[in-house]
């Protein structure tokens, strides 16, 4: 890979979750973690992107192998649990619960002309409450501090999930 | 940096922001973890040599310090950034040997040549009779010792 070429292959990997959608191996999708953060608040190092999925085959698995192996046909590459696109890890993770709601509420994006989903900062909010590691906290921190936050909604998907941003 | 600037940045389009990213992560490859420790441990003792040298002219106290691989006990005149870009200290050895062969008389050192640096509890009355306040050899004086 060139300096110049993008380290973070975005427009790629959102196409590949497209083609997932349209071939029907999946039935919806939104772009989560920290490059969803990336969205609303000033931008911070991330070495991969998170792409949650509800997908059609419903097993414990979520029919993550089957996915997987779409992702592989179309030549992708595997390390551990991450496909590379480029040199780029992406996660593909079965939504659940508050991030299957985060897909099914997701905004709509369109970056460089490849139709998206991104999770809202109220979810984002919610699911970093949920895991509480110390980058989570101080991702809460930043949305609040430097994106518009819909504090109804917010505190609707909180009490929804029995959350709490002090817990 | 301030919160104004944070959110500007985080006001900025998103494609924008990935670039950013992206920069980033090229950063730290060309700088890993390792480094930048390194390099905040040697603004950390550069900080506290500079705290020290700095309160010793203000409270004129006689300092301690090896350089070159001889002790040196000196009255500390001027401290700042020389003509060259570096810290360096102005000072009046009193004690110890030096490259030159001189013992006494005023110096220039170089702080980044300096080690088991130390303030000593010995206070000396006032500049010495040749000391300049505004010393040719600094572009930036950042404490000095008032005129005798």
């Amino acid at each position: 890979m060139s300096d110049d070429s993008p380290t973070i292959p975005l427009a790629d990997v959102l196409r590949a979750a497209n083609d997932l959608v349209s071939t029907g191996v999946i039935k919806d999708y939104a772009l989560g973690g920290a490059l969803a953060a990336i969205h609303y608040v000033e931008p911070f190092t991330t070495y991969g992107a998170d792409i949650f999925l509800i997908p059609i085959v419903q097993d414990l698995s979520g029919g993550i192998s089957r996915i997987y192996d779409a992702l592989r046909a179309k030549g992708l590459g595997v390390e551990g649990e991450h496909l590379l696109l480029g040199n780029f890890p992406v996660q593909f993770l079965p939504a659940h619960g508050l991030t299957e709601e985060a897909v099914r509420e997701a905004k709509p994006l369109d970056y460089k002309g490849v139709p998206a989903k991104i999770f809202r900062p109220e979810h984002i909010i919610a699911i970093a409450s949920s895991v509480g590691r110390h980058k989570d906290l101080a991702r809460i921190e930043q949305l609040m501090a430097q994106t518009k936050v819909d504090q109804n909604l917010l505190e609707a998907i909180l009490k929804r999930h029995k959350l709490s941003l002090s817990s | 940096m301030k919160p104004e600037m944070r959110a500007a940045l985080a006001r900025e389009s998103y494609e924008k922001k990935i670039r950013k990213v992206e920069q980033l992560i090229r950063l730290a490859k060309e700088f890993p973890r390792e480094q930048t420790k390194r390099a905040g441990e040697e603004l950390a003792r550069t900080e506290a040599v500079e705290s020290t040298i700095i309160s010793a002219i203000r409270d004129r106290m006689v300092l301690e310090f090896m350089y070159n691989g001889q002790p040196r006990t000196v009255e500390p005149q001027t401290y700042g950034i020389s003509t060259a870009g570096h810290p360096v200290l102005r000072a009046y050895q009193r004690h110890g040997r030096s490259g030159s062969g001189r013992a006494n008389g005023l110096r220039l050192f170089d702080v980044a040549k300096m080690s088991r640096l130390k303030k000593t509890v010995k206070r000396f009355p006032k500049a010495r009779p040749e000391h300049d306040p505004h010393d040719s050899a600094m572009k930036e004086v950042r404490a000095t010792l008032p005129l005798p």
